[in-house]
């Protein structure tokens, strides 16, 4: 075998290492079905963000709390942004916002409507979930006080983390 | 190279004992004539492969034509299916593929061998159709459960195209009978994909990355030539 062709199969093996090493993982951050991302916002100064004091979120009909945030957090305690998962297999996701201040709990239910989309990512991903025509609805007290003055839809379509969808003024 | 000296060393060696033995000085006029014919034969990694991988069938029928002294034209053409079971997704892809193009010699072979070190170059063409069985939707929580959706969503005349060069191995081990082994880099050139899906698999092409258009491959078979004529 003559050099060119020692060259050559170098070349070749080289080549074919590098593109088996390259395996098809998926980053979450890439590629998952999003979260609804939730600001609040002063309901006095509109322009102004709000903390709230401790937030929990529940759907209705289940005994454990939504996840706030990418850490898995249930519970947050002074924050002015929450991100909460949406169903995938129903086209409203319940929610109750629960708000405990100044030890009073208070907890106001939205609806959140939308439009399931399915959409294919990458062969390590898999297919995703995003929400087209997000619309809220939040369910009036007869008795008791809301704590969120209003909900407003600002994106209506949940494609990833870190657009703002939901403004909620209190 | 050294061993390349010695054996040609050697093999002068002969000539020149020989000569003497003849007790003549004769210049060396023997031509060892090449046999041009056909070659067939199958690929027995596919076929390896269906006997060990229960997701996995495939035949490939192998095939070259000499044309000169160093070039032959070569081509392959079979079927495969993969049904395949993944953390996200279950799918099945099957169908036909064929490649055509050319094999060039690159070794020097010695007297009447008839070996090859060759680099080869294929345009592959595949047809199939792919059905999505089962997948989820990834999610970043388990607040709620996950939502398995089983379907039988077929998709078909879906194709491909690719650019293939192959770097191998035929070498005579009977007269006529040969054993071949190769690398092939894919790259492919366009394809047809399904609706919010891909091709996951391509018969002759092989696995899909999701970072790029590369493929790679292996074939070891055994062929047989059918003589034509020497020259």
């Amino acid at each position: 075998m003559n050099r060119f062709s020692n060259i050559f199969l170098i070349l070749i093996v080289t080549i074919l290492f590098n593109s088996c090493e390259k395996d098809d993982l998926c980053t979450p951050d890439q590629a998952v079905t999003p979260r609804m991302v939730i600001e609040f916002k002063d309901a006095l100064s509109p322009s102004e963000d709000k903390a709230v004091d401790r937030i929990q979120v529940q759907e209705i009909g289940s005994s454990d709390f939504a996840p706030l945030d990418s850490t898995g957090s249930t519970s947050l305690d002074d924050t002015e942004n929450i991100s909460i998962p949406l169903r995938t297999n129903s086209s409203t996701t319940s929610y109750n916002l629960i708000l405990t201040k100044d030890g009073t709990i208070n907890s106001d239910n939205i609806d959140f409507s939308y439009v399931l989309e399915e959409e294919y990512v990458s062969r390590a991903c898999g297919f995703r979930i995003i929400y087209n025509d997000l619309s809220r609805f939040q369910t009036p007290e007869s008795t008791g006080t809301q704590w969120i003055q209003r909900a407003v839809v600002v994106q209506e379509n949940v494609t990833n983390n870190t657009d703002i969808h939901v403004q909620i003024f209190h | 190279m050294f061993k390349y000296f010695i054996s040609i060393a050697a093999i002068l060696t002969c000539f020149v004992s020989s000569a003497q033995g003849e007790n003549e000085i004769k210049k060396d006029s023997i031509t060892y004539k090449q046999t041009y014919g056909l070659r067939a034969g199958i690929d027995l990694a596919s076929l390896i492969r269906t006997s060990m991988d229960d997701e996995y069938t495939g035949f490939q029928i192998l095939a070259d034509y000499r044309l000169s002294k160093r070039l032959y034209l070569a081509g392959e053409i079979g079927n495969e299916s993969l049904d395949r079971r993944s953390e996200r997704i279950d799918y099945k892809t099957s169908g036909s593929f064929i490649k055509a193009g050319v094999d060039y010699n690159m070794y020097q072979n010695w007297l009447d061998m008839d070996n090859m070190i060759y680099a080869g170059a294929r345009l592959g063409y595949a047809n199939m159709s792919q059905t999505l069985h089962r997948y989820d939707y990834s999610t970043d929580n388990n607040y709620f459960p996950v939502f398995t959706n089983v379907v039988d969503r077929e998709f078909s005349g879906l194709h491909m195209i690719w650019l293939e060069i192959q770097l191998g191995i035929k070498v005579e081990v009977l007269n006529n009978v040969y054993l071949i082994a190769n690398f092939q880099l894919k790259h492919q050139l366009t394809e047809k994909t399904p609706d919010n899906f891909d091709n996951l698999y391509v018969p002759g092409y092989g696995k899909t990355f999701d970072t790029g258009n590369i493929g790679v491959g292996y074939s070891y078979g055994i062929m047989y030539r059918i003589p034509f004529f020497k020259k």
